[in-house]
């Protein structure tokens, strides 16, 4: 097909009779944020092959908007027919012409409104949320920072059941509704410890949960330039991340040392990392397909742990897990057998073998710090043939350039015999940044992810090594 | 920009492993084949009655899994063969009474059994002299021929356990002439039909008393059945091979079995393997060990008895050798050939270091070394006998 057929056909596709259906499902995926979703509409080639890795679930609020968008496309058309035969034909082009604009601002606004009016509903989800929190006994843990935080979250839970009656917030909900409603419906008062996950994405953000939540414990895992489209600058993402100060005390603030380093934290807090938690002395760290190891030490008090977890970055929040659940009271039998109970969790440097191959999913991972534990490890085991796949990272506004490029040269550095791409807004800084490193080994930028994933398994044969960082999902295709 | 070859997987048919059938060809042949990016690849369907279809619709298992395969097979255009110069696919385009071909450059053949994996559909691809993958007519016929291919490996002496054969007409004529046949071989015994594979219609027979029954299941399947007497300290191995004058094995393979649970269709591919309800999936996956956990002076001895089993026979393309071993009489028995082995067999190649991709792309190669080697034999020449005549 000529390049000006393929571009009429991308410009006609907006006329599709599915085309309301493809908002309506662009508006689930980016959450109902009408910001989102005007921009996704904006850079989208074609609205044709929109929906790729999910399915639009038919919720109430998904149907009503199904119901408004077909229904003002109906009627639009309606004014197109009378106008017609009234024979007033450019007024008909006319308003044929801009039927899919009116639906998709009719959809942006009605949802702006929309959100407006749940805020305001659930204003009182909150009041009782906070109430019943307020007067619960529990100690509660907030984890927060730009990466690392389900995963810190799932091992301090692990770790401290071994103890402690623990709950915490499930999956990565992590907003305050979810928050909320998790507190109402969920807790039975029973609970020793709370850990809740905070996923913080523009300004205030931070104070808000801890208005909700009250913590007595906040742990930091790390600090990148992440969700810079909802914050604006770096700026006011350290000082949202740095409002924990206001409502954790020092003594009972935990800081990964990379994030305590960057928003200039250090002497102010507790700070972990690979070297030491909470007085103990990490060394002899070992990491493998099979799991983790190192050993801890404090004066004559030692520890050898190990866990199913692979990659060195995840020594830091095992080690906290260990110290703070013995701080929180468990002896340290206890908290080495919770480290020892601790698994991969799904798509975070997982590794399945298939047929003889290793293939370590990290395809959740969504941060620099992560992409750069896989690839030393990647660069650190033996294999016959050792390849690499990454969309790149999203949300990194201003410093898109300047991460992917990192991320090229990371790539160099690992030196896998085959590189993957997917053909996206990042993929050429990053292929760039690799060459420009002298890369020697297979380069590929592939154009349909999905089927990408979908035949990995083809192409790999006994002593392959795989490592899959990030996944795009459909918003940021 | 460089043309796609096409290439028609071919898969279905009139035999009892129907189903197994579309699973090699949609999962171990067509998926990668598409994965290669190399090929056009073309699903033909041969439907349990014998009837020819071609559809993109096809390679989508759940066409199958459903049933909705027999709605499709009532409404769509059975296909033709064209066999003038080459192979050309005929079907009604459905639209005003035109016809749709597609000129096939390389057959992929992903049928078991009979009417398939015996040499039946090899012949027509001679005729057409289009280039296929695997084994030729005679090595297709003789390997999936039991009695046949005992017979061609004795000949090359390759040791193989004691057995005997008859036909069902004989077992039908005089059952006690049959059974006095078998009284030179030592219990245990295996009764199989000669021509089926995927272990369909097997028994085996611990006492005189069983022999008749089993006899008589393997008579329902086949019209020629073996007898053969069961391997004492047993380790059940098999061995895939690719190749044509060069064959390249993989890995010695070792069923997780007993000796007493042998490795019948419900454990091959009902069960992923395990016997008794394992969940296993993907049929010959997670029931094998590879490599063979066997002494070095036996395993070495086996991957060359397997060698020396698909020259004799004349395999080329791919096959898999199914091999027994005394392991106190560090003995290797010549079981069984498949020409054509489940799935490929890509689990094993996977673990030798050979992706899924590489393997359907070797086949494919072989496949041309061999016919392009076959265009260099001269098979016509001119003579006055006509005139004479």
């Amino acid at each position: 097909m000529s390049a000006k057929k393929a571009e009429l056909k991308n410009y006609l596709s907006i006329y599709l009779p599915t085309v309301p259906y493809v908002f309506v499902y662009m508006l689930q995926q980016v959450e109902n944020n009408a910001d989102e979703f005007l921009k996704w509409v904006n850079r989208l080639p074609n609205y044709q092959r929109v929906i790729k890795r999910k399915k639009l679930v038919l919720t109430k609020k998904a149907l009503v908007l199904l119901v408004l968008a077909y229904g003002m496309a109906a009627l639009i058309l309606a004014g197109v027919v009378l106008l017609f035969a009234k024979g007033l034909y450019p007024y008909a082009v006319g308003l044929f012409v801009v039927q899919p604009a009116v639906v998709i601002l009719f959809l942006a606004y009605l949802n702006k409104l929309g959100v407006k009016l749940i805020a305001f509903k659930r204003r009182k989800d909150y009041a009782v949320a906070s109430a019943k929190l307020m007067a619960h006994k529990a100690t509660k843990i907030v984890v927060l920072g730009s990466y690392g935080k389900t995963t810190a979250k799932e091992l301090l839970s692990t770790v401290l059941a071994e103890g402690k009656i623990v709950a915490s917030t499930p999956g990565n909900k992590n907003v305050p509704i979810s928050h909320a409603r998790w507190i109402i419906n969920k807790l039975t008062g029973e609970e020793e410890v709370l850990i809740f996950e905070l996923g913080e994405g523009e300004p205030g953000d931070i104070k808000r949960f801890c208005e909700l939540l009250h913590p007595d414990i906040a742990v930091l895992t790390g600090y990148a330039p992440n969700h810079l489209d909802g914050y604006g600058t770096v700026e006011a993402l350290k000082a949202d991340l740095s409002s924990i100060q206001d409502f954790v005390k020092p003594e009972n603030l935990y800081v990964a040392e990379q994030a305590a380093e960057a928003l200039d934290f250090k002497d102010k807090v507790q700070v972990f990392g690979t070297k030491s938690s909470d007085g103990w002395v990490i060394k002899n760290i070992e990491v493998a397909i099979t799991g983790t190891s190192f050993d801890m030490n404090k004066g004559s008090a030692k520890a050898h742990l190990h866990s199913s977890l692979i990659g060195e970055h995840n020594v830091a929040p095992l080690a906290l897990s260990f110290t703070l659940g013995q701080k929180l009271g468990l002896s340290q039998k206890e908290a080495e057998a919770g480290i020892a109970k601790t698994l991969p969790f799904d798509h975070r440097m997982q590794a399945r073998e298939i047929n003889g191959a290793w293939l370590i999913d990290d395809t959740y991972n969504g941060n620099l710090e992560g992409i750069r534990a896989g690839l030393e490890l990647l660069h650190s085991v033996t294999a016959t043939r050792k390849m690499y796949v990454t969309p790149g990272l999203v949300e990194q506004g201003t410093e898109t350039e300047k991460v992917h490029t990192e991320i090229g040269h990371l790539i160099a550095k690992s030196n896998p015999d085959v590189v993957v791409f997917m053909h996206n807004s990042v993929s050429h800084i990053m292929k760039a940044a690799l060459e420009a490193k002298g890369f020697k080994g297979i380069i590929r930028v592939e154009s349909d992810p999905l089927a990408f994933y979908t035949n990995i398994q083809y192409e790999l044969a006994g002593g392959d090594m795989v490592l899959m960082q990030n996944d795009w999902t459909d918003n940021y295709a | 920009m460089m043309l796609m070859k096409t290439i028609a997987v071919i898969f279905g048919g009139r035999s009892t492993e129907h189903d197994v059938s579309i699973i090699t060809a949609l999962s171990s042949i067509i998926k990668p084949l598409e994965a290669s990016r190399q090929y056009q690849v073309e699903a033909v369907y041969i439907s349990k009655d014998g009837a020819w279809f071609w559809d993109n619709k096809l390679k989508d298992i759940a066409l199958y899994q459903s049933g909705e395969i027999e709605d499709f097979m009532r409404k769509a255009p059975k296909v033709q063969l064209s066999l003038d110069d080459g192979l050309t696919l005929v079907k009604s385009s459905q639209f005003a009474g035109r016809k749709a071909y597609k000129k096939i450059d390389i057959v992929f053949p992903a049928m078991h059994g009979t009417h398939g994996e015996d040499g039946e559909l090899m012949g027509i691809f001679e005729m057409a002299n289009v280039a296929y993958v695997g084994c030729g007519v005679a090595a297709s016929a003789i390997s999936m021929d039991k009695v046949l291919a005992k017979q061609v490996t004795t000949s090359a002496d390759i040791p193989t356990t004691p057995w005997v054969w008859f036909t069902s007409a004989d077992l039908a004529r005089d059952h006690e002439a049959v059974i006095a046949k078998t009284k030179g071989l030592e219990y245990p015994l295996f009764v199989k039909p000669a021509h089926l594979g995927s272990s369909i219609g097997i028994s085996r027979v611990t006492k005189p008393e069983e022999l008749v029954n089993a006899l008589e299941v393997a008579a329902h399947y086949d019209d020629k059945i073996i007898v053969e007497q069961a391997v004492q300290n047993l380790a059940e191995v098999t061995l895939p091979i690719m190749g044509n004058e060069e064959p390249r094995p993989a890995m010695l393979e070792q069923p997780n079995v007993k000796p007493e649970d042998f490795f019948d269709f419900e454990t091959k591919y009902m069960q992923g393997g395990k016997k008794g309800g394992g969940k296993g999936k993907g049929g010959a996956q997670g029931y094998s060990t590879i490599p063979a956990d066997l002494p070095k002076d036996l395993y070495d001895q086996a991957m060359q008895v397997g060698v020396n089993v698909y020259k004799t026979v004349g395999c080329a393309g791919i096959a898999r050798v199914d091999m027994l071993i005394d392991t106190k009489a560090k003995t290797v028995f010549f079981n069984e050939i498949n020409p054509l082995p489940g799935g490929l067999y890509s689990h094993n190649w996977n673990k030798a270091g050979i992706s899924s991709i590489d393997l359907v792309t070797k086949l494919v190669d072989y496949a041309e070394e061999r016919w392009h080697n076959q265009q260099k034999n001269t098979v016509t020449f001119s003579t006055n006998y006509l005139k004479q005549f």
